[in-house]
């Protein structure tokens, strides 16, 4: 090319500015100025280039409006604290990875209490796979970009809930496993790898410190890893088993899941009986909506059509044609599917559980020999069958445990309780309880009640959820301490070891707040004698704010003599202020943004801090298209009424914007209160919120206080929160 | 220059130790002294004035903890804007998930005015009207100085991309301040 040409032609627009910029040197920047000299246009461009640049760095300054200073001092004298960044981000991969808020707040109040370092959410920490879409058994690499509250760390490890093909609904009971060190590499990334076994098929992960005490759960997100195939798609089993692990955590997710599945897999009847479950508990119905049922009829006939015939499907493919049969209310398509099921797989976990409802418990209900003798002969067939998960081997252990435990004979009792306990390992109280009731068992339902306590006190780390650090891990255990120790104490008490059993029962009283504990413990004690123990103890069940005013006349009549009518309310008093304690105890801070935008039914946008007006508030992140929200809906409703009695107000917000037909729909399940909805995701945003319906209560100074909490514990929680305020207000000069 | 009265670097270093402690005094002092310069930078950064606001308040929340990790070896007023550009981004970020980018531009100059002197608050307003992404890039390196690679630590992007954001925050300027084709 000839210099001539060279110089006439215009440089790239990355050319030019860099030698805007000053940033090219030798011979490109003379090429450049040999065009720009003979060029108007290039000319005018670097002109306005450096102009704009000039123009920008004047240095004008720009005024911040009044008031800043005093609302940051405020917040400060409030107890307020903020964790600056110091340091530069980690590198991000992607805009969807930028999503968490940012600062670190630690928030200490009126030294009552101090609350560990919070995550307003600031830059998203990321865990990646390496390969991100691995095939079953492979070795994954996995990097983590870590959040600044891991920034001290020299190594972290990962916990996983594993899934394989069989695992259950839900993640109740669902182990966690460290499967990965990470080591430090870099300023804010970590390395590690581990093998993902052959059997796994999903898994979720999170990142922790190496004592558990922080804990990145990615927003309670979670990271997901799905097994797939070589041509790139997760396999259907992943699939079905990411649908599992979010029920109860995001039922949209859940269905998304399954509709996934459908559609990567259109000939395998479970997308199709996935669907069929999950939309009816998506959009919180019983049932199709009027829409949904002739399409989903229409797919199901035409995968009808392809598979009737085919000999080569296995006991799942027949289990789920049967569900999607019912699915599609297709009567005759179910029958047809349920026969070959029946005929081909007599084993299958379906097929185990259409024998012993259709040809054991109807026809035989009545006969509690003929129906354990049927049981014991289905048990024989299949007890040695390796993998006992599914409908059917529940159905038949459970059956046989009830129906055992009814004939009080404490050989087949026995007998039952052991397999039900190798089908059902976490259920082992369930199992005490049935054996408890008949005395001479009444020693193995001791053994495995203290070997549940035990086993329970120890907080194993393999029980602790992925998302939850020790401690707050050790504050979810107190519950079902609380409730061990209560059963506990009652076994004990009918084995007449009676000291044994106050020491149970008394624990049970002194560890978390439950009024039904109290209430069966106090019953107790007054069987043993100990009126003023049940005094004390029927006063806890008089403070809590779901008990009736009209109660103190119930623990008159069951105390008789013992009831002292003038330290009565002392009582009360005091057993308010230790349901106040510990429920601070569950009690965290952390600070909203100044403005967050709500708009209301008329169209009128109102700030958060506007709605709430200073006062303690429950925060209800609510959606439409949600079947666990809208069947909260009548519990809110009543809720919000007593809340509001109270002075605590009550913001629902809902994720849809605002129209006639969203008021009626709450309105006809109880919800009169107004509704304030998020059309600029402000709120979700701020509040973190990922599923709903998510509750949070918020105190005088606009601050989450406690955080996904539940309706049961909200009025309580919002009530102790109340008194903190008035009692603090109180010691001001 | 912005700082004004507290160009003493003993007077200064008495003041960061005593906001280093919370004393409302000692931040308000601080306050009057870098309020423009911190609120510019989130302002132009974040594109709001509501998100702003934010940022100052957090900003001076956060400063009493955070000047304790202060060396003093080093210039106050870099190291506040260096922390208030990171406050500042954190907000941008955290929104960018959540909202779209601005849907449409259009000019806000008249085109047939090629040749005149930008005028500030144009360059303002015309800032607020482009995409984050590219806003932030320019922002930081022809407001605030920062160079590509500083940038690209800073963004968590590579030098390069930085490089290409500004070049189209530019382009995109040029459209709204009605520059040369």
């Amino acid at each position: 090319m000839s210099r001539t040409n060279r110089t006439s032609r215009h440089p790239s627009e990355r050319t030019l500015h860099r030698f805007a910029d000053a940033d090219l040197s030798g011979s490109p920047a003379e090429r450049v100025a040999s065009h720009v000299s003979v060029c108007p246009h290039c000319r005018a461009r670097i002109r306005f280039i450096r102009v704009l640049g000039r123009a920008a760095s004047d240095g004008v300054e720009i005024e911040p409006p009044a008031g800043i200073l005093e609302r940051a001092l405020a917040r400060r004298a409030a107890g307020e604290r903020i964790r600056l960044p110091l340091n530069d981000p980690p590198r991000l991969r992607s805009a969807s990875a930028l999503a968490r808020a940012a600062i670190l707040i630690i928030a200490i109040v009126g030294g009552i209490f101090a609350v560990g370092v919070r995550e307003l959410g600031a830059f998203r920490s990321d865990l990646s796979f390496q390969p991100s879409r691995p095939e079953r058994g492979e070795r994954i690499a996995l990097t983590y970009r870590a959040d600044p509250g891991m920034a001290e760390q020299q190594e972290l490890r990962v916990r996983a809930r594993l899934r394989s093909k069989h695992d259950e609904n839900y993640n109740v009971g669902m182990k966690t496993t460290v499967v990965a060190t990470l080591v430090r590499t870099d300023d804010l990334l970590f390395r590690g790898s581990f093998t993902l076994p052959d059997s796994i098929v999903y898994a979720v992960f999170a990142v922790e410190t190496l004592d558990g005490r922080i804990v990145d759960n990615n927003g309670r997100r979670l990271w997901e890893l799905s097994v797939h195939q070589a041509d790139g798609r997760p396999i259907a089993e992943a699939l079905e088993q990411r649908s599992s692990d979010m029920m109860g955590r995001n039922w949209e997710l859940a269905f998304e899941s399954a509709k996934e599945l459908a559609r990567q897999y259109p000939s395998d009847p479970h997308g199709l009986s996935a669907v069929s479950f999950f939309e009816p508990l998506a959009l919180g119905t019983t049932a199709w909506s009027d829409s949904g049922l002739p399409r989903f009829q229409e797919r199901f006939a035409q995968l009808n059509r392809e598979l009737r015939d085919r000999q080569d499907l296995d006991g799942d493919a027949l289990q789920w044609m049967m569900l999607a049969a019912r699915g599609a209310k297709d009567s005759i398509a179910s029958e047809h599917w349920r026969t070959a099921l029946l005929r081909r797989f007599p084993h299958h976990t379906q097929s185990l559980q259409l024998h012993i409802v259709y040809d054991i418990l109807v026809p035989h209900y009545k006969d509690t020999t003929r129906v354990l003798h049927e049981l014991d002969s289905v048990w024989t067939v299949v007890e040695h069958e390796p993998d006992k998960g599914g409908p059917g081997y529940r159905h038949l252990v459970r059956q046989g445990l009830n129906f055992a435990a009814g004939t009080r004979d404490a050989d087949l009792t026995i007998r039952w309780a052991e397999r039900f306990l190798a089908v059902f390992p976490s259920l082992s109280t369930e199992v005490a309880a049935r054996l408890a009731a008949i005395p001479t068992l009444r020693q193995r339902a001791i053994q495995i009640l203290e070997a549940e306590l035990d086993r329970v006190e120890a907080a194993p780390d393999e029980d602790r959820p992925l998302e939850m650090t020790v401690e707050e891990n050790q504050r979810r255990l107190e519950i079902p301490i609380q409730r061990l120790s209560n059963q506990f104490g009652r076994v004990l008490l009918d084995d007449g070891q009676t000291e044994r059993a106050a020491e149970s029962l008394q624990r049970a009283v002194n560890i978390g707040w439950n009024t039904k504990v109290f209430r069966s413990v106090a019953e107790v004690q007054l069987e043993l004698g100990q009126a003023s123990a049940a005094f004390r103890t029927l006063a806890r069940v008089a403070a809590d704010p779901t008990t009736t005013a009209s109660f103190a006349d119930t623990a008159r009549e069951r105390l008789g003599q013992a009831f002292d009518p003038s330290s009565w309310e002392e009582h009360v008093r005091t057993a308010r202020e230790t349901m106040h304690r510990r429920t601070l105890r569950d009690a965290t801070m952390r600070s909203l943004p100044e403005r967050i935008r709500l708009v209301t039914r008329d169209g009128t946008t109102r700030t958060f801090r506007e709605i709430t007006n200073s006062r303690v508030t429950l925060v209800v992140i609510w959606n439409r298209y949600c079947g666990e929200a809208i069947q909260a809906l009548p519990d809110i409703g009543r809720l919000a009424q007593v809340l509001e009695e109270r002075g605590i107000a009550v913001v629902i917000v809902a994720e849809q914007p605002p129209s006639d037909d969203l008021y009626e729909f709450v309105r006809e399940r109880g919800v009169t209160q107004p509704l304030y909805h998020d059309t600029r995701h402000e709120a979700t945003r701020a509040f973190n919120s990922w599923g709903t319906p998510e509750y949070f209560i918020t105190d005088e100074l606009g601050r989450i206080r406690f955080e996904y909490t539940d309706l049961f514990s909200a009025l309580r929680q919002a009530e102790a929160l109340t008194e903190e305020i008035a009692t603090t207000e109180g010691s001001q000069p | 220059m912005r700082i004004s009265s507290l160009n003493d670097q003993e007077d200064l270093g008495t003041l960061l130790a005593q906001a280093s402690t919370g004393a409302p005094d000692a931040l308000a002092s601080l306050f009057r002294t870098y309020r423009t310069m911190v609120f510019g930078i989130a302002l132009r950064i974040g594109g709001s004035p509501s998100d702003a606001e934010d940022v100052m308040q957090d900003v001076f929340v956060g400063l009493p903890e955070a000047l304790q990790s202060f060396e003093e070896r080093g210039s106050f007023e870099g190291w506040l804007s260096r922390v208030t550009t990171r406050v500042a981004l954190m907000r941008v970020r955290r929104a960018r998930f959540w909202r779209p980018l601005r849907a449409s531009m259009e000019s806000v100059a008249d085109p047939q005015r090629l040749d005149v002197v930008i005028e500030r608050v144009e360059i303002e307003q015309a800032l607020a009207r482009i995409p984050n992404r590219l806003r932030i890039v320019f922002v930081l390196r022809e407001i605030e100085g920062y160079s590509h690679a500083e940038i690209g630590k800073l963004l968590g992007i590579s030098k390069n991309t930085s490089e290409v954001r500004l070049f189209r925050a530019r382009k995109k300027l040029r459209k709204l301040l009605g520059g040369p084709p």
